[in-house]
């Protein structure tokens, strides 16, 4: 009962601070042949709408997030994925799949039960073509007394364009996270008679061909609604710059206009889209991981001189390169989106591009293994706590008081700080304020030798998973580990009440021998 | 244990070559136990498809679980040797709010077993999600787990291959932080190192420079840049000593923006930085042929720090020295070897040697309300890919 009516004034709360959507209507606006709604162990729920359109494949729209013990959030208006980009090293061909052949419609494989092993299949008109399956994701918590692996929801179809399979996929997980991927497999698409060029390897048992390396850009385009309006989300880029003392500040540029940035892995910069202007709004945030490899071909397509694009929301701005093709009274690609239109007040489009370099290699014939590549979308300010935590009643350990304690310089210090839980939990130990040259491990253990005189304020904490004791104390290290007269000619409290008792002791213990002698 | 193929298509040769191996050379199998693995040590695991890992691990408070003697057996083929040694090398955590960074293996401040600063967690069913282990004299330290590794390969109308992956994790305890070592060992050849850190945020700060969180009921945790170096020592194959190649593809504008593959041997020490406009990486490989590639593909983020200049790079590769295993703290009693990685980068010829890398990747660690009062893993990790090992994909399709 305590722990319903803390969920309740959890929610209400969570509804005071404005976290949540009222506006939107509190769900998908589709039919139940195209929605799906999936709900966790940790209660939480994603819910959207799914088509698979000619040129894209899949498109999502919709897309709302419940945490657990939350209302209904809505994050993206819609997700897809808006061009597959392909440039051989040679130079020579270069292919934008979604605009040029289309993941959809004809391309799009019809997948058979083991295909899709541990989940269900779902129709693309007649025929299935998309899985949707539950797994763990790779990411959870671990802490000293549980570990958990997040649960997902996964949704992927595969689109065969010339010798490559292409498995489009999206990940939702349990704990708010968006993870868009694809995976490239099939078969090694383009070679080189010539084998004298430096622009790819020849393979084991196939000695007159050279395949060409060549690299995969991914752009994806995400059209944000985060909470009660498609028109008040923010876009801003932080970064932390290191200061000449060698510490990270954190800077945040709030753009509004449109933006086309780059990555800027020395200043660890990442992008985040609020539902509106507070700082605690929801969010949610890209961090350029997968960026260890970066396309660049400015001289001929400018747009790929930049890793991510913040646009308003245009209908007829669909693909990140030959839009124009089937646009044909928009502008062609997502650089020239980026126009210096004000992003205040208006339905917010961001545009996210990974690159992919791909050697050829022997385990690449004939068919290749997939390689994956993609990004996480991170909720910020959505959920109460950690997703995934165990729901059961945790009680505080207590930890004793610490007296003041004296330590000659020196002197071998070599215990342990002991705290108790009632639920027998596994508890972790830190301490600030320690005396230089001592030190406290995560079990509570106390060691060192303490190297500089002075009156220390320690404070020892013990922790489980939710909660923490602490107690703070003094601790003087000097030349004898006594109390002393301070130079002031006061007293320290605690060596006058020593002092006290030790000489009410000192009496009674006089006193006895006397009678005793009696 | 799952089923490789979910397929009952004949035409797969390699159902036909998993029995084959079976039928023909089922104790071929070279391993950690033909090596100085201290006994119960040595850990295997064998997929339905004929493919299985070998590897000797050890778990330490100064390294986390270790591995060795890692030998993979791709179906159809024999087992194969890897790698000699890996482990992480050191993991800093460097606290926005800090000058410097706090290395979180301390070797050089060893003097008994309770003054280590770092612990080994004892795991149990409630913090391991797959079989608890004993390894070593180490009891209950390393959970073991086989899991789903995603569509293998799918071509055309043909049924999807599945596979799977084996993951060998150990957890560590630094003050309220738990750092988990994770190897994995994936059906189709790759290594998958990881370091993940969780457990609860501890360091607070109120100055919106170096923290993040906006509520104000829940403590105003410290940003961080976590930077983990690792230290891998090939084995590669045959018992002839590997060697380095490193790959780079610079845009040549002026000639058509076309991008030759450039690939030159690594013959002396020496700390690299990664370059992604020119997708640069590495091949260890040895003289068979047979190699792995390290793609610095997950290099998001750069750390950079003014006092110890090897970790401004991402790569180092060093001849073997059997007292070089720390980045940083490392114990120097022996003349020949120095306190850090940038002492180990000194020039010599790598020539006819054993070689060592050293690769770094750095992650931000930002709590969030998300991360109260237990952090989501913060994952730095990345592949080792098979890169020429066999001549054909091992789960070649048949036409």
């Amino acid at each position: 009962m305590p722990h319903l009516i803390a969920r309740c004034l959890l929610v209400f709360a969570s509804l005071c601070m404005g976290f949540y959507s009222t506006a939107f209507a509190q769900e998908p606006s589709c039919g139940s042949d195209s929605r799906i709604t999936e709900q966790f162990d940790n209660g939480a729920v994603w819910d959207l709408c799914w088509e698979s359109t000619v040129r894209e494949n899949l498109v999502l729209s919709d897309v709302y997030y419940t945490p657990p013990n939350g209302t209904a959030l809505r994050v993206l208006s819609s997700g897809r994925l808006s061009q597959l980009h392909v440039a051989y090293d040679d130079s020579d061909v270069t292919y934008n799949d979604v605009t040029q052949y289309g993941l959809g419609g004809g391309f799009l494989l019809t997948l058979e039960e083991q295909d899709c092993p541990q989940g269900e299949l779902l129709n693309i008109q007649t025929r299935p073509a998309l899985c949707k399956w539950r797994g763990d994701a790779q990411s959870g918590h671990h802490s000293a007394n549980q570990a958990a692996k997040t649960q997902s929801l996964h949704l992927f179809s595969v689109s065969q364009v010339g010798a490559y399979a292409y498995i489009t996929n999206w990940t939702f997980h349990a704990n708010g996270a968006i993870e868009p991927s694809v995976g490239a497999t099939g078969a090694l698409q383009r070679s080189s008679d010539d084998t004298s060029e430096p622009y790819g390897r020849e393979l084991t048992g196939d000695q007159d061909t050279l395949w060409l390396s060549h690299t995969h850009n991914y752009y994806w385009r995400l059209d944000f609604d985060i909470g009660d309006s498609a028109t008040d989300d923010v876009f801003s880029q932080t970064r932390y710059e290191v200061t000449p003392a060698g510490t990270r500040a954190q800077r945040v540029d709030r753009f509004v206009t449109e933006q086309a940035l780059k990555i800027n892995p020395d200043e660890q910069a990442n992008w985040t889209i609020h539902a509106n202007a507070r700082a605690d709004s929801p969010a949610f945030s890209i961090e350029p991981i997968r960026s260890g490899h970066r396309f660049e071909r400015q001289e001929v397509e400018p747009y790929s001189d930049f890793d991510f694009f913040v646009t308003v929301a245009n209908d007829c701005e669909r693909f990140a390169s030959q839009n124009a093709r089937f646009n044909p009274d928009c502008l062609n690609d997502v650089l020239q989106f980026v126009d210096g239109q004000s992003i205040v007040e208006e339905d917010l489009v961001v545009w996210n591009r990974v690159s992919f370099h791909h050697v050829p290699r022997n385990e690449d014939q004939r068919h290749m293994h997939t390689h994956w590549d993609g990004f996480l979308i991170r909720p910020r300010n959505v959920l109460s706590r950690t997703a995934s935590l165990n729901d059961a009643p945790n009680s505080v350990p207590t930890l004793a008081p610490i007296e003041t304690r004296y330590t000659k310089l020196g002197e071998l210090i070599h215990e342990n700080v002991e705290a108790n839980d009632a639920d027998g939990d596994f508890l972790l130990y830190t301490a600030t304020g320690l005396p230089s040259g001592v030190t406290i491990n995560s079990l509570g253990h106390l060691h060192g030798e303490p190297d500089v005189e002075g009156r220390y304020t320690v404070t020892i904490t013990a922790m489980d998973d939710q909660h923490e004791a602490a107690r703070t104390f003094f601790w003087t290290i000097n030349q004898t580990g006594a109390a002393e007269r301070r130079k002031s000619g006061r007293v320290d409290v605690s060596l006058l009440t020593l002092l006290l008792v030790s000489l009410i002791w000192t009496r009674r213990s006089n006193k006895c021998p006397a009678r005793q002698s009696l | 244990m799952n089923t490789l193929l979910t397929a009952t298509n004949c035409s797969y040769r390699f159902v036909l070559m998993t029995i084959m191996t079976f039928c023909l050379q089922p104790f071929q199998v070279a391993s950690a136990q033909d090596t100085n693995c201290p006994q119960g040590s040595i850990l295997q695991q064998s997929f339905s498809s004929g493919a299985s890992w070998s590897v000797c691990a050890t778990v330490s408070d100064t390294h986390g679980l270790e591995v060795s003697n890692v030998y993979y057996r791709a179906p159809g083929d024999s087992s194969r040797s890897v790698l000699s040694e890996a482990q992480v090398a050191q993991i800093l955590l460097h606290y926005h709010d800090k000058a410097t960074a706090e290395p979180q293996f301390s070797p050089l401040t060893t003097l008994t077993e309770e003054s280590l600063q770092t612990t080994i967690q004892r795991l149990s069913q409630a913090t391991c999600m797959g079989d608890v282990i004993n390894v070593g004299e180490q009891p209950e330290s390393v959970c073991s787990r086989v899991e789903n590794n995603r569509t293998l390969a799918k071509y055309a109308q043909r049924e999807s291959l599945h596979s799977e992956a084996w993951e060998l994790s150990g957890t560590l305890l630094r003050e309220s932080l738990t750092l988990s070592i994770s190897w994995t060992f994936t059906e189709d050849g790759q290594i998958r190192p990881e370091v993940s850190v969780s457990g609860r945020a501890a360091r607070t700060q109120l100055d919106e420079q170096f923290s993040q969180n906006k509520r104000t009921d829940i403590p105003r945790f410290t940003r961080a840049t976590v930077l983990s170096t690792w230290r891998l020592v090939p084995a590669l194959d045959t018992d002839s000593l590997d060697t380095v190649e490193q790959f780079d593809f610079p845009l040549l504008v002026a000639d058509q923006n076309r991008r030759p593959m450039q690939i030159s041997a690594i013959t002396e020490e020496a700390l690299i930085e990664v370059d992604r406009q020119q997708f640069r990486g590495w091949r260890l490989v040895d003289a068979s042929g047979a190699g792995y590639y390290l793609d610095p593909a997950n290099q998001g983020y750069s750390y950079s720090s003014a006092e110890h200049n090897w970790a401004n790079y991402e790569v180092a590769f060093t001849r073997y020295n059997a007292c070089e295993h720390y980045a940083l703290e490392n114990p120097s009693a022996a003349e020949t070897c120095g306190e850090h990685l940038n002492d180990f980068v000194n020039a010599e010829s790598l020539s006819e040697q054993q070689v060592v890398m050293w690769y770094s990747q750095a992650h931000l660690l930002n709590p969030s309300i998300e991360d109260w009062p237990i952090l989501g893993d913060v994952q730095i990790g990345f592949d080792l890919l098979p890169f020429d090992w066999t001549d054909t994909s091992p789960f070649e399709v048949v036409e």
